[in-house]
């Protein structure tokens, strides 16, 4: 009987050599055990049951492992394949990693890398899983502060011009207020609209395009004007 | 046209930007301010109580596979570890050894620290369960285990290393007369048959070095030459492993095992379950609510009248299943009696002689189906919804306006003198609804049978229904519809609660009012239907009463429809009704309408069949919520003209898995207009694996599953739009018949982590962006904008269309999207969501083994203030701003005049 089972598998071997992994799977197959150890943050202030039964090993295949008194874990009954470990916790972040084990049981450990599968970075098993550190779940409430407020771009668009508009007048010596004017831009006469049409539609080109060019200084001078007054 | 589309586009884009703004999250201080989580554990069906550490505690294995140890003072959850899903991790023997407990489940055998929840060891053992295995009986000795495996024709005895978990000795003991119909079952040391073809006993001593079985005829132990086909069961008496209580049809046995022999204790006809403690025998009857604990002693056969009990349980409790008895030492000497009860409800009960001290409900370990019920608004705004008179001429509105308005306030009035003369908390059952609809009722019906209305604010119980006939329908479904919502006063809601009879498999339907928990009709609203329900389904279209009619189809294809008067409806409206079924396992998907029904006779005919096969076979058909809206009709591109989605009420997706002729894993989704039965569109993955989680809604369908080639979580989002132009523009028919497929985008990303269960947010008016709700495997449930999961996100660059995020085919998990975020739930079976009046909010249940419950911003709260908003900083800004225009006016009055006078 079993001799004749022995035949019926090699043939399977010689017709359909790659199946054989999956064939295996409800019959006696192979498994392998992963080791390890969590590292337990020093700053981790819960209770040893809490922190026990709140943290567990999982892979990707649902193969579980829990952790012994020391941090030391075993996920034990895992067939040959790629799966990522996984430490899950609830207050702090580890690093998952992937674990080959090929079908004669050989196993590999290397960070997990989901867009290049074939990158290898080697990382040791026993596996050491270490914290990267808390969990940050909450955002921080933002807090009044002065020099925030001041910084706003707003604040500063608002503020800054009206300090321009109450400090400069004030300037009480005469010189500086003299050069002021001074330094205000000679008067243009102002463009009419109509004359800009006319320009526009009736006038030849070479005329346009000097008109058009002018324009934008002609009108920002007016404005400035309003202001002023 | 274009101007009705404007507006809402430009709040898109208003909505956008308030997405891009990077915190959508919770702060620490919101922590339980709109949450709520309850921790359950599952049926209990091994216990130990813990003496050894102090709070004592009871450790409990249970069948979702959960070893917890629970408190003896208050049943809170001490700890819990969540072993392996299925068969592997169904805990099978449970041990206690002073601070240590042992459990046996498939492979593993684990030892724990019962204080510190710790893994102390762990053996696997090398022992390949055989095929076709029917029963497994374990003796854990000091430091062996004997495994006895019952097959068809044999029993395998294995001894096993309890260190090592290494076979030491291996014996067949072949037994003919061994097929599916035999009962067996282990106690203590032996594994102990009935065949009833035989009318004998078989006993089978496990440790004996060559175990061979001796039988014994049933008449030895007092059950007479019982019926055929009567029920046989066999109980373990917890508490005396070397007891077994034999139940044959009425008959009832307590046996005491001897080595290979077996001899009758006592009669205990009548009682339900029993269980020893201290040489004591407990045997508990039931009648109605009142459970009465019964003391025998075990040696001399006298009763031990002041060591029993009676107590009532609450009502809705189911009949008892299991007991667990244990003596205590109190403080001065005597003794104290627990008994831990479980019922057919679920519900766990700790009981001592006072009367129950705690009681847990398990049944919500199981939540099978969840929906979410308006309450019924205050007295005072009910008068709005009397009708207005048959002929609204003006004189007659205005009393009627007038009438309401004095009734309200009168209202307001006896309300405010009720709050200030009373100080009794309002009682639980009267709940009403708030002003922005925030609260509900959430109705959970359970695979226990039991079905209860939950307050979202609280998470307390406020009613509750158990119909003990009531199962889930295959595939563990029960089906909740709401029939008429509390929006028709003054008649009442009503749910409905579709499954099948624990016994028959028949139909049972369970009408209720959701707000009261009453039943509707006779017999508390149960209904045995005479017919199997294959499908059903609720119309869209309300009765004169509004009430919508569930339309059920039985396994002749024969249509029936409740409540009975709800035909006319379905003749009305039996041009636009469609049907479609797929049969577990089939390979074809089918399409009925009704339109050939005539009064009294309601038919199905078949209009379409689409076989989907493909080389595998149906695992799942997806459809979109009936009442779903959809704001926004297309998106802008980059060049400012639009792209019309194509919103098809009708579509479904529909997935089919198998193999290819690689013999490679393959997924084929197929979106099916279940009208029409024209596929629109299939996408096809090849080398993939389950679980697949399917989210569908308004054009778009997000899909997850395992990419067994790079070995990674992947989920894929297809969009479908009809194009530049629009068909029609105001209806969709998926009969019209288009010239031109829709488009369909499509795109896939990675995720680091799998899925548990996903599903979507849902809003009243649909403005607010869809966020995808994923309960991942670590045990947490991430929020993802669907603008992450966008299949235009642009994977080179050129024109980019405004909010697309360049393509990144890793997606990032922050821990701020965590919605339960230090909360770890396991075994997420489905998540729930249900529209606010709000817009900008939306509640959420995850269910499993767990309940969590939140309230959700999606776009942030853009219709309300922010609950940090500084009423009084923009108060004292808006007083400061008018003191300071004031005193400015004044002095440049005051300037304007000096200089007039210069």
């Amino acid at each position: 009987m079993l001799l004749r089972l022995v035949v019926i598998l090699c043939a399977c071997v010689v017709v359909y050599g790659d199946l054989m992994l999956e064939d295996e799977g409800n019959g006696a197959v192979d498994t392998y055990k992963i080791e390890g150890r969590v590292v337990r943050p020093d700053s981790s202030l819960q209770s040893p049951a809490e922190w026990f039964a709140s943290t567990k090993i999982f892979t990707n295949g649902g193969h579980l492992g829990f952790l012994k008194e020391d941090g030391s874990f075993v996920i034990n009954n895992v067939p040959s394949g790629s799966y990522v470990v996984q430490v899950m916790n609830p207050t702090f972040v580890y690093e998952p990693v992937r674990v080959d084990i090929n079908s004669k049981g050989k196993i590999r450990a290397r960070a997990v890398n989901h867009i290049q599968p074939s990158n290898v970075v080697q990382m040791p098993h026993p596996l050491r899983m270490k914290s990267l550190g808390p969990y940050r779940y909450f955002l921080q409430r933002e807090q009044w502060r002065l020099t925030d407020t001041l910084m706003n771009p707003m604040v500063l668009m608002t503020v800054l011009p009206l300090v321009l508009m109450m400090v400069l007048p004030r300037l009480s010596d005469p010189e500086t207020r003299k050069e002021m004017e001074q330094i205000q831009m000679p008067k243009v006469d102002t463009p009419e609209l109509s004359e800009i049409i006319t320009a526009i539609f009736g006038g030849g080109s070479g005329g346009n395009a000097q008109c058009q060019a002018n324009q934008p200084k002609m009108r920002s001078r007016p404005n400035r004007r309003k202001d002023k007054s | 046209m274009a101007a009705g589309l404007k507006a809402p586009l430009s709040l898109l884009l208003l909505l956008f930007l308030s997405h891009i703004s990077p915190s959508v999250g919770l702060y620490e201080d919101q922590i339980g301010k709109f949450d709520w989580v309850q921790q359950y554990v599952g049926i209990v069906t091994h216990s130990v109580f813990d003496e050894s550490t102090v709070p004592r505690r009871i450790v409990v294995a249970t069948s979702e596979n959960v070893l917890a140890a629970l408190a003896t003072k208050n049943g809170d959850i001490v700890w819990r570890q969540v072993l392996e899903s299925g068969e592997n991790g169904r805990v099978e023997a449970l041990v206690g050894e002073g601070q240590r407990v042992t459990s046996v489940a498939g492979r593993m055998v684990r030892t724990w620290d019962t204080l510190t929840a710790a893994l102390v060891h762990e053996t696997y053992l090398t022992h390949t369960p055989h095929p076709g295995l029917l029963e497994r009986a374990v003796v854990v000795g000091e430091s062996e285990l004997v495994l006895g495996e019952v097959v068809a024709g044999s029993v395998v005895v294995t001894t096993l290393d309890r260190v090592s978990g290494s076979p030491l000795d291996h014996t067949n003991v072949v037994a003919p007369w061994i097929s599916t119909d035999t009962k067996c079952g282990s106690a203590g040391k032996s594994l102990v048959c009935v065949e009833l073809s035989l009318s004998l006993i078989f006993v089978l001593l496990l440790t004996a070095p060559s175990p061979e079985f001796v039988s014994q005829p049933l008449a030895s132990v007092g059950l007479e030459a019982p019926e055929p086909g009567s029920q046989v069961l066999l109980q373990n008496v917890p508490g005396a492993p070397d007891h077994l209580i034999i139940q044959v049809g009425p008959g009832r046995r307590l046996v005491h095992l001897d080595g290979n022999s077996l001899h009758l204790v006592r009669d205990l006809g009548g009682s339900q379950t029993s269980a020893v403690a201290g040489g004591v025998l407990y045997s508990l009857t039931q009648v109605a609510h009142v459970v009465t604990l019964g003391a025998v002693d075990l040696e001399t056969g006298a009763e031990v009248g002041e060591q029993g009990l009676v107590v009532e349980l609450p009502t809705h409790t189911g009949q008892a299943i299991s007991l667990y008895v244990h003596h205590y030492q109190t403080s001065d000497g005597g003794s104290a009696l627990r008994a831990l009860l479980t019922c057919s409800d679920h519900s766990l009960h700790l009981l001592s002689s006072a009367g129950v001290v705690w009681w847990r409900e398990e049944a919500m370990a199981r939540v099978v189906s969840v929906e979410g019920v308006d309450l019924p608004v205050d007295g005072a705004n009910i008068n709005f919804q009397d009708p207005l008179p048959a002929s609204p001429d003006w004189v007659s509105s205005l009393v009627h306006r007038v009438r309401t308005q004095v009734s309200q306030v009168s209202h307001w009035v006896s309300l405010v003198m009720e709050r200030s003369d009373s100080t009794f908390p309002a009682p639980l059952h009267t709940l009403y609804r708030d002003q922005l609809n925030l609260r509900k009722l959430l109705v959970l019906a359970t695979a226990s049978g039991k079905i209860m209305g939950v307050d979202s604010w609280t998470g307390e119980v406020v009613w509750r229904i158990y119909v003990s006939e009531l199962t889930p329908l295959e595939g563990d479904k029960l089906l909740l519809y709401t029939q008429r919502t509390s929006a028709h006063f003054p008649h009442q809601p009503q749910c409905v609660v579709v499954g099948k009879h624990r016994e028959t498999g028949e139909g049972v339907l369970v009408a209720f009012n959701p707000n009261t928990g009453e039943g509707v009709g006779d017999r508390g609203g149960v209904m045995t239907l005479g017919y199997t329900i294959i499908q059903a389904l609720l119309l869209h279209h309300p009765d004169h009463q509004y009430l919508k009619p569930v339309v059920l189809v039985d396994d002749t294809m024969k249509l029936h429809v409740f409540p009975a008067g709800g035909e006319s409806v379905v003749l009305q409206h039996k041009d636009s009704i469609f049907v479609h079924l797929a049969r577990p396992g089939s390979t074809h998907l089918t399409g009925y309408t009704l339109r050939f029904s005539t009064p009294g006779n309601l038919v199905l005919r078949e209009v379409w069949r689409v076989c989907v096969g493909g080389g595998g076979i149906v695992t799942g058909v997806y459809g979109k919520l009936a009442w779903e809206k959809v704001h926004s009709p297309g998106r802008v591109l980059a060049d400012r003209s639009v792209l019309y989605k194509y919103v098809n009420p009708n579509l479904a997706v529909v997935t089919t898995q198998g193999y290819d002729h690689l013999n490679k894993n393959t997924l084929t989704l197929y979106l099916v207009d279940t009208v029409s039965g024209a596929v629109i569109e299939s996408v096809n993955h090849k080398k993939v694996s389950g679980p697949i989680h399917v989210v569908h809604s308004e054009n778009w369908v997000v899909y997850t599953f395992f990419n067994d080639k790079y070995r990674r979580f992947e989920v894929t989002s297809l969009e479908l739009f009809e194009g530049l132009s629009q068909a029609n523009a105001t209806a969709f028919s998926s009969l019209g018949g288009r010239a031109t497929p829709p488009i369909m985008e499509r795109q896939a990303y990675i995720l680091p982590v799998g899925i548990q269960a996903a599903t979507h947010t849902t809003t009243e008016k649909g403005i607010t962006t869809k966020f995808i709700l994923f309960a991942l495997q670590t045990g947490n449930v991430m929020q993802m904008s669907k603008w992450l999961l966008d299949p235009r996100r642009p994977v080179t660059g050129g024109p980019r269309e405004e909010g697309l995020l360049p393509y990144i085919p890793e997606l990032r998990l922050s821990p701020h999207d965590m919605i339960t975020y230090n909360h770890t739930l396991p075994r997420v079976s489905s998540i729930f969501t249900a529209p606010t009046g709000l817009e900008s909010a939306c509640v959420v249940l995850v269910y499993g083994l767990d309940l969590f419950y939140t309230r959700m911003f999606p776009s942030k709260m853009f219709d309300v203030l922010k609950d940090d908003f500084d009423h009084y900083l923009i108060g004292g800004v808006v007083l400061a701003l008018m003191a300071a225009a004031l005193t400015t006016r004044k002095l440049a009055q005051r300037k304007a005049l000096k200089q007039a006078w210069k």
